[in-house]
């Protein structure tokens, strides 16, 4: 990207070869269709060759979101920065971004070759340039013995590449991606998110893209925002929310097998913090933030916890807790259980055979605490 | 008594596409059976074709010991869910289940105890009177599923009903499927590309690829026992290694030679069936979580760097890029690690698995040793 401007040191005008920083940001970002928001007042900071990831269940407002950054939708209000420009009233065309779409969108009556020369068409290039770029982008995803070939005869996972190859053939400062490995089977979308992972670190790109599935959104994103109902409910990296999520919608979405949500009620008993589910009592040590607890003393809270903070034994225990096994599933080397807990369903990770409608006794060893108007978490703890 | 056997069962599509290829299997009383592979191994069509949607080009299908080959699908007492919901617009979820009894002619009394008893089993009592295109996803499908019991069939037949879904109500949706199916003690078949599914639903899988038959087996054997490298790559999360090797004879004793190192087989080549000779080559397949990952060099342990990570909160996938030129991922514990840190890893012999040159059968079976994988 060449930058012309006026070097006071040289008295004249320079043109400077840099390799700029592309950051993304959203500001106050909203869309309204008719009556309804489809995002609401968001607020985002892509930084320069991060990975972003908008993670949310269908109807969040991700693609919506995609949709606005690429141009292709006018927000209703809001404004949008590639670069530090303004872009909010540029036309797609103008904005520099490459976009890979849900279906691909690949041309069935062109070959590789024409689908990566497209792009370049009216960028007033020679033909010896043309050739290097169309070169080079097809070693880079793994297409040169391809060149001469329609869609139709690729596999999968090169029409997927191609698809990309097409979308960063122009030098785009952004590169956006819709929901890019929903149409591949299970075995391939594995492999491919390591290699749309690394291309994209190879490259230096900034990519921002849309994803239904949150073991795609961990392993992909640098960093990842959470979207329900049009809005960001945390942003962060994988690490950071599974390890802390922020609100129980949050909680429900992230983690496999999902998080358990019961309720309780906090009390403090013989000078200590005590959560009370039905009759059983579990006391609670080295929590974040004793200030959020002692406000909700007698209150109704939320207690959510994954299947690994349990441990699960076939007898009973100090602090273990009683229930039934409705069923068991075994998914490819891990075994799940599903619990009735006073007529909830909770996860339990089975480490030995146990036969449904067999007693187990669990034992919770680890809590995340929510309130339970606002669904914000109040603090981690541990329980003996 | 509803066993549903498909004898020699092939079709052909128009200009010799062969969808499915001399398909024989036996599904018991009672059993539920996912047919999993990728897309276009004829999955679909073989449901089909037991369905009676499709005509088999050659072959015969028997339910219950019937041959019902050359009857249509309303004469089969099949109940059938499809990918796509089809659930009837302008009807509610009550008349949509009602429909098929409707089209017996059962009288109206009649009608309303079946459809409430189906509903009240499945739980959708509640959503009776609700126009059926306007209900969630998932209750769509419990709709069609509701359809497709309500006339109480042999068997059933579900077709990638979870796929639609999105990735929440899809597990909340098998477990409640796996609940019903269980409880209603159904002959069951159940196509699926996704192996968890599978695995959960399925008493046996049935691996199909190109319109053949792979294996079927219980879940655990084919985890543990996969008959060729196709069942071994395809069955497991995630994928199995493979690396490639070739056989050589060093001092009278029989090794595999790999990139970086080698594997002494001479025992489990007397106990082979198949025949394999020197300079052979073999592909060797090791599970990612058999592998293990250590951030410094260890003995006899292979150097290599971080060249992917994935994260998932309980584990991490990492990809190493091994100073041999091979790559190889491993599942492990989090860590912390980052891109290019050196790491290297020893590769457990007794966790290998070997298939020939064509990855068509596996040489050893070495059963006993994997069977940690699922805790037997």
């Amino acid at each position: 990207m060449e930058r012309i401007y006026f070097s006071k040191k040289w008295k004249r005008i320079c043109i400077l070869w840099v390799n700029n920083m592309v950051e993304v940001l959203l500001k106050d970002l909203t869309k309204k269709y008719m009556d309804k928001v489809v995002v609401d007042n968001i607020n985002l900071h892509i930084t320069d060759k991060e990975f972003m990831v908008l993670y949310g269940l269908a109807g969040c407002g991700k693609t919506t979101t995609l949709r606005i950054i690429a141009g292709l939708e006018k927000p209703t209000s809001g404004r949008i920065y590639i670069g530090g420009k303004d872009v909010t009233d540029l036309p797609p065309k103008d904005r520099n971004i490459g976009v890979v779409f849900e279906n691909l969108a690949l041309y069935p009556h062109m070959t590789v070759r024409q689908h990566l020369v497209f792009p370049l068409r009216k960028k007033q290039l020679s033909n010896a340039e043309i050739n290097r770029k169309v070169k080079e982008i097809a070693e880079l995803i793994g297409l040169s013995h391809r060149l001469d070939h329609f869609p139709g005869m690729l596999s999968g996972g090169e029409k997927q590449r191609l698809a990309i190859g097409r979308a960063i053939i122009k030098d785009p400062e952004v590169l956006l991606m819709d929901e890019p490995l929903k149409n591949l089977d299970a075995l391939l979308r594995e492999r491919m998110r390591m290699e749309l992972k690394s291309l994209q670190r190879q490259l230096g790109l900034t990519v921002i893209c849309a994803t239904m599935d949150d073991r795609e959104a961990m392993s992909m994103g640098d960093r990842i925002a959470i979207m329900e109902n049009g809005k960001i409910l945390q942003i962060g990296s994988a690490d950071e929310i599974y390890n802390r999520p922020e609100v129980i919608s949050v909680g429900k979405i992230i983690g496999l097998p999902r998080m358990n949500f019961i309720l309780g009620k906090l009390l403090r008993e013989q000078g200590k913090y005590c959560l009370k589910i039905n009759d059983h009592r579990l006391f609670l040590h080295s929590f974040e933030c004793e200030e959020e607890l002692k406000k909700k003393i007698n209150d109704q809270i939320i207690i959510g916890f994954r299947a690994t903070d349990i441990v699960l034994a076939n007898s009973p225990e100090v602090g273990s807790i009683e229930c039934n096994l409705v069923l068991s599933e075994d998914i490819g080397g891990q075994k799940v259980g599903y619990v009735d807990f006073n007529n909830e369903i909770i996860r339990v990770l089975l480490n030995y055979d146990v036969a449904p409608s067999k007693k187990v006794w669990i034992k919770i060893i680890n809590v995340f605490l929510y309130d339970s108007d606002s669904g914000k978490i109040l603090t981690r703890a541990r329980v003996t | 008594m509803a066993e549903i056997y498909l004898e020699n069962v092939s079709k052909v599509f128009g200009k010799g596409t062969v969808a499915v290829k001399n398909l024989t299997l036996k599904i018991e009383d009672k059993e539920v059976i996912a047919i999993l592979g990728p897309s276009g191994c004829g999955k679909t069509t073989t449901l089909r074709i037991i369905a009676g949607l499709e005509k088999p080009t050659s072959g015969r299908i028997y339910i219950g010991g019937k041959d019902v080959t050359d009857l249509p699908p309303k004469d089969r007492n099949i109940g059938m869910v499809f990918q796509f919901y089809a659930i009837y617009p302008g009807k509610t979820v009550y008349e949509n289940i009602a429909f098929p009894l409707r089209c017996r002619g059962l009288s109206k009394s009649e009608i309303r105890r079946e459809v409430m008893n189906i509903a009240d089993y499945l739980e959708i009592t509640r959503i009776l009177d609700k126009e059926a295109v306007a209900c969630h996803p998932s209750e769509k499908q419990l709709t069609a599923l509701a359809r497709a019991l309500v006339t109480h069939p042999q068997a059933l037949l579900l077709d990638e009903p979870l796929t639609v879904l999105d990735a929440d109500t899809r597990e909340l949706m098998r477990v409640k499927l796996k609940q019903i199916i269980e409880k209603e003690g159904i002959t069951c078949i159940y196509v699926t590309h996704d192996q968890k599914e599978g695995m959960s639903l399925g008493h046996r899988i049935a691996v199909m690829k190109d319109g053949e038959l792979q294996q079927v087996d219980t879940p655990s054997r084919l985890l543990n026992n996969p008959i060729n490298k196709f069942v071994a790559g395809f069955i497991g999360s995630p994928t199995m290694n493979f690396l490639n090797g070739e056989i050589i004879k060093k001092n009278n004793e029989y090794y595999v030679i790999f990139s970086f190192g080698s594997v002494k087989i001479g025992k489990m080549l007397e106990k082979c069936e198949h025949k394999i000779s020197l300079g052979d080559e073999i592909t060797i397949g090791i599970r990612p979580r058999d592998i293990v990952l250590y951030t410094k060099e260890v003995e006899n342990s292979v150097p290599g760097y971080v060249s992917g990570i994935e994260y998932f909160g309980d584990h991490m996938l990492i990809k190493i890029s091994l100073s041999s030129g091979d790559s190889v991922i491993c599942q492990t514990t989090p860590i912390k690690l980052k891109i290019n840190d050196f790491v290297s890893v020893i590769l457990p012999e007794e966790k290998y698995f070997f298939f020939d040159k064509d990855g068509k059968n596996i040489l050893f079976k070495e059963v006993e040793k994997n069977m940690h994988i699922m805790g037997e």
